[in-house]
């Protein structure tokens, strides 16, 4: 069995010290720092970049919130708006309809006092015919002619 | 098997191996000598060479870009970290798993390549030999004990007499600890060794029966092609349970039976 050749032990056991002491020195001065270093980089750029996502979300959230609030007051300055125009054009159109009216109202009225004129005329021409004709209905009959009053009494009931 | 035997085979060529055992036998290519102690340049030596150099091209090749998006190479490379440190921090946790990490971080890495790139064909697993484990195993198995008594002074001796325990029991617990504790290096290196060793011989065995059974050979074959699927899994396993006991030693080390 060569695993059990004494004189072999020397040699293994020189060279697997050696090669081991250099291996050890190597990775402790150099390889393993090295990769700790770059991990430590990592986590710290991961850190870092959670840290700023996070940033980023929390102006998201408030932007979203601006965005929102700002929404809400321009849906409430149209919802005035609208109620102003509203307010306006029914203040108008009352005006426009209590104009129409009084126009209306006015023309009504001159034309019944219009109507009321003519009545009036045409009644008085109707004693003043009355009048005539009972004046001359008088001279005819009786050969007396009344007196203008006289006839205008008779006709008005007096007398 | 002596030495004379070992050369002399590897004169006639480093190819021919025969027996299932073979395979682990090993080759000085440099014969290099440090004042009586053999130091010679091995194959296992070649291979912890080649461990160590790609490691280290991962760790640097795979860490070049430095990309906030990792690679594929660089996802390995942070996989690699941050399953250890994460293996760490839950078992030992606090200021002691950062600073035990380079430690536990290259004998992973070291064991974990060292099981993989033996798995290459005519490669060589120099994880498959027991002084090679037994020695990782005594490093961390001494520096976790000198670790405890650090820490602790004479409070360290209370480790083998877990608390709530009635005094008569203690004649009886504590050599049963004392023997637990001593049993834990060599449970940790015969563990990595004896499954290295026996998954390759397995391998090996296979791989002679092919030729064996001419055309049934495919039989055997596929076997070879699940159980090097296998070997794969043990590989990676076996570092990783080595890597998770040392760390698991380090936690009894810091905060002995109790927490």
């Amino acid at each position: 069995m060569p695993q059990l050749v004494i004189p072999d032990y020397a040699p293994q056991i020189f060279w697997l010290v050696v090669t081991f002491v250099i291996l050890l020195a190597l990775m402790w001065s150099f390889a393993l720092p090295r990769v700790g270093r770059v991990l430590e980089q990592r986590q710290k750029h991961i850190d870092d970049d959670l840290s700023e996502a996070e940033k980023f979300k929390q102006g998201a959230e408030e932007a979203i919130k601006a965005y929102e609030a700002s929404l809400a007051e321009a849906r409430a300055k149209a919802h005035q708006l609208l109620a102003e125009t509203q307010a306006k054009l029914d203040q108008q159109a009352a005006e426009q309809r209590a104009r129409l009216d009084a126009e209306l109202a006015e023309k009504q009225a001159s034309a019944e006092s219009r109507i009321r004129e003519a009545r009036q005329q045409a009644l008085s021409s109707v004693r003043e015919v009355a009048a005539e004709v009972a004046r001359a209905a008088t001279d005819r009959l009786i050969g007396v002619e009344p007196s203008q009053d006289a006839a205008n009494a008779a006709v008005d009931g007096k007398g | 098997m002596s030495s004379a035997e070992t050369t002399s085979e590897s004169a006639a060529g480093a190819a021919e191996h025969h027996g299932p055992l073979d395979q682990f036998s090993i080759q000085r290519w440099v014969e290099i000598d440090l004042g009586g102690f053999d130091a010679s340049f091995t194959n296992s030596a070649l291979m912890m060479v080649i461990a160590v150099v790609v490691v280290f091209l991962l760790m640097t090749l795979g860490m070049g870009g430095r990309r906030m998006v990792p690679g594929r190479l660089q996802s390995v490379v942070e996989l690699l970290y941050e399953l250890v440190a994460k293996m760490l921090g839950d078992i030992v946790g606090g200021r002691a798993a950062k600073r035990f990490f380079p430690f536990v971080f290259s004998l992973f890495t070291f064991l974990l390549f060292g099981n993989l790139l033996g798995l290459i064909p005519y490669s060589f697993t120099f994880t498959s030999h027991i002084i090679v484990t037994i020695t990782f195993a005594l490093v961390v198995f001494v520096g976790v004990t000198i670790l405890a008594i650090i820490i602790h002074k004479h409070k360290f001796l209370t480790f083998f007499l877990p608390p709530g325990v009635p005094m008569w029991m203690a004649p009886l617990l504590v050599p049963i600890e004392i023997v637990s504790y001593i049993a834990r290096p060599i449970s940790l290196a015969v563990r990595l060794f004896a499954n290295m060793m026996a998954g390759h011989s397995i391998l090996h065995v296979f791989g002679g029966f092919v030729f064996a059974l001419s055309f049934f050979g495919f039989l055997p074959f596929a076997f070879i092609i699940a159980l090097y699927g296998l070997e794969i899994l043990v590989a990676v396993l076996q570092a990783y349970v080595f890597a998770i006991l040392t760390c698991l030693y380090i936690r009894d080390a810091i905060f002995l039976h109790h927490e």
